[in-house]
């Protein structure tokens, strides 16, 4: 492509300045109700360190504060920003929710390594990664969340020569579990890694190492149980390499444009890659069978399992809400107050979807929500801390993790826990 | 009350303009909105302070470049993502002005400082030593963050910026 110019630059930042959206008329509103809600939490922290409301509850605390906090609205027109006050009424932490499905695990290992969640192996059990401050040697460990407990299933380090190394995605299955690294060799040129172990734990073997452009461009892996490992690239295209290390990748037939999602299905959207367009098609890599998504006219960011979609819609209140139906556009619904959370794309087991809340982000409000398109439950998950930051990530699984995690926070300040919530716990 | 006042007029007035600059910021509507609020707010917690040196705007468009960055860096860390940006999504009438270049949504793909670094230059026409005291960095850390940022855009320097750098060296 042409080489750009800085002026060029400048003028479309100087452009999109001029198409930005008008802030919200009442905005002068939105400012004081964040502050009185920022005074009020300083006032409890005051008060909980002097002991006054320990009888009362945080959770009836916050629901105090946000029920008087209800926002006031003179809009004149509908809101462009949508950017509606959210507050934590209405939706019940995870930990209420379902209670046998969250626990705490230590954020580190007792000798520093930083755990990172990758899925869930069981009920009882999440996957981890215990990484060394460099990054290059990694320890996977069983954890037992009933008993709060660890086994390790493996170690494996990085080869010699390579720099900017960096474990990615995973998949396990009955069988094996599976990962990817990506990392350059000290000439710059960019290489994928691909791993295996026994589940049940062993050596660790490095099975394929791939090197040169596009076929390194990896966005996401699946074990397709037959022996073979399957991963696609960041541009589209499905390929396969075996387990036993003989041969190259072998891509699969029409599957340009097609991204994995968990195996056999995949997907026209690649991982995490933004709000727009949707997912419009779904593929069955194994029958080959090739499913249309009908979406109303206006929905974005769709994310499908096999079967069911999650996307939003601008309703004509002006207001974002998330949508949720199946691929064919049956059992359509729309859900107040919540919107897609395209960073954590994609539908946990055709059943659980991780929406973001309206307006959240705003100092008090909650981070995200899971919503189990089975039953209708909605929980919050994640948390967001006085400067509007959140805490919220998904398991490093590439098909969507049953896993999700953030940190427990407390007057200690020290966050060298996790709030884990395992879905394959939840019933 | 008087105070109070004060800080509404200072939003009536300067509103739309904070917020367009929360645009280029961050690139999307929400955050936009999300941003203006939370460094609004910080602005009128601390007014009386910053009145008395008299420069609020200053005050609240540093505020929202510091956040910016803070915000992006810890949601980039939670959400462990790969390489992608998190949000793709631009305003269609921004995606029509941006039709030749592309250069609008490649800069999503921009880690926030550098494209923080991006916009005090090309956007507040910023000198690069003005930009350090913004961002509470050296001149030099902001000329290597830019200098990376328009490799990625693939951006070519001008002859006349290029003489002023080696001149400054």
């Amino acid at each position: 492509m042409a080489e750009r110019t800085e002026e060029q630059l400048a003028r479309v930042l100087r452009a999109a300045a001029e198409l930005a959206p008008e802030p919200a008329a009442d905005l002068a509103l939105r400012v004081a109700a964040r502050r009185r809600r920022r005074r009020r939490r300083r006032m409890q922290v005051l008060l909980a360190a002097t002991g006054v409301v320990t009888v009362i509850g945080t959770g009836m605390t916050v629901a105090r504060g946000a029920f008087r906090d209800h926002p006031v609205v003179v809009a004149a027109g509908p809101p462009v920003t949508a950017a509606a006050p959210a507050t934590a009424a209405g939706f019940a932490p995870a930990r209420q929710v379902w209670p046998d499905a969250v626990s705490r695990i230590p954020a580190t290992a007792r000798d520093g390594a930083a755990y990172r969640p990758v899925t869930a192996l069981g009920p009882a059990e999440v996957l981890l990664s215990a990484e060394a401050p460099t990054g290059r040697a990694m320890r996977i460990e069983a954890y037992d969340t009933a008993a709060g407990t660890t086994r390790v299933l493996a170690t494996a380090s990085a080869p010699a020569g390579l720099i900017r190394y960096h474990v990615q995605g995973w998949d396990v299955d009955a069988r094996d579990i599976a990962w990817y690294a990506t990392a350059e060799t000290s000439r710059g040129e960019p290489v994928a890694l691909f791993w295996t172990v026994p589940r049940a734990g062993g050596t660790a073997r490095l099975v394929h190492t791939i090197t040169g452009d596009p076929a390194i461009r990896v966005d996401r892996i699946a074990l397709t149980g037959d022996g073979r490992l399957a991963y696609s690239t960041t541009t589209g295209g499905v390929f396969t390499l075996r387990l036993d290390g003989a041969g190259g990748p072998t891509r699969l037939p029409g599957t340009d444009g097609i991204h994995l999602q968990r195996w056999p299905w995949a997907g026209d959207r690649p991982a995490g890659n933004g709000i727009d367009p949707g997912q419009r098609l779904i593929v069955n890599l194994v029958t080959g069978e090739r499913r249309r998504v009908r979406a109303e006219a206006g929905v974005r960011a769709m994310r499908c399992g096999p079967t069911w979609c999650v996307g939003e819609r601008r309703g004509a209140d002006g207001l974002p809400r998330a949508v949720v139906q199946r691929f064919d556009g049956t059992q359509r619904r729309e859900l107040d107050r919540l919107r897609a959370y395209p960073a954590l794309d994609g539908l946990v087991d055709d059943r659980f979807a991780v929406l973001s809340v309206t307006g959240g982000r705003a100092a008090g409000a909650p981070a995200a929500v899971v919503h189990d398109l089975r039953t209708g439950a909605t929980a919050v998950v994640g948390t967001t801390d006085d400067d509007g930051g959140t805490s919220l990530a998904r398991g490093a699984s590439s098909p969507p993790s049953r896993v999700l995690y953030w940190n427990v926070t407390g007057r200690s300040g020290k966050q060298n826990e996790y709030w884990v919530l395992n879905l394959a716990a939840v019933r | 009350m008087e105070q109070a006042a004060e800080f509404d007029e200072f939003i009536r007035v300067r509103g739309a303009a904070l917020y367009r600059y929360a645009f280029v910021l961050t690139g999307n509507a929400d955050d936009a909105a999300d941003l203006v609020q939370e460094a609004l707010a910080r602005l009128g917690d601390a007014w009386h302070r910053v009145k008395r040196k008299d420069d609020p705007e200053g005050y609240v468009r540093t505020c929202m470049v510091r956040l910016h960055i803070s915000w992006w860096r810890r949601r980039r860390r939670e959400h462990l993502a790969a390489s992608v940006p998190d949000e793709g999504y631009t305003d269609a009438g921004v995606d029509r002005v941006d039709a030749d270049t592309g250069l609008w949504r490649e800069l999503a793909a921009l880690p926030a400082r550098q494209r923080a670094v991006l916009v005090l230059r090309y956007y507040e026409d910023l000198s690069d030593d003005e930009i350090a005291k913004v961002l509470g960095i050296s001149t030099g850390t902001v000329r290597s963050q830019a200098s990376r940022a328009l490799e990625k855009l693939r951006i070519r320097r001008g002859r006349a910026a290029l003489e002023a750098e080696a001149e400054k060296v």
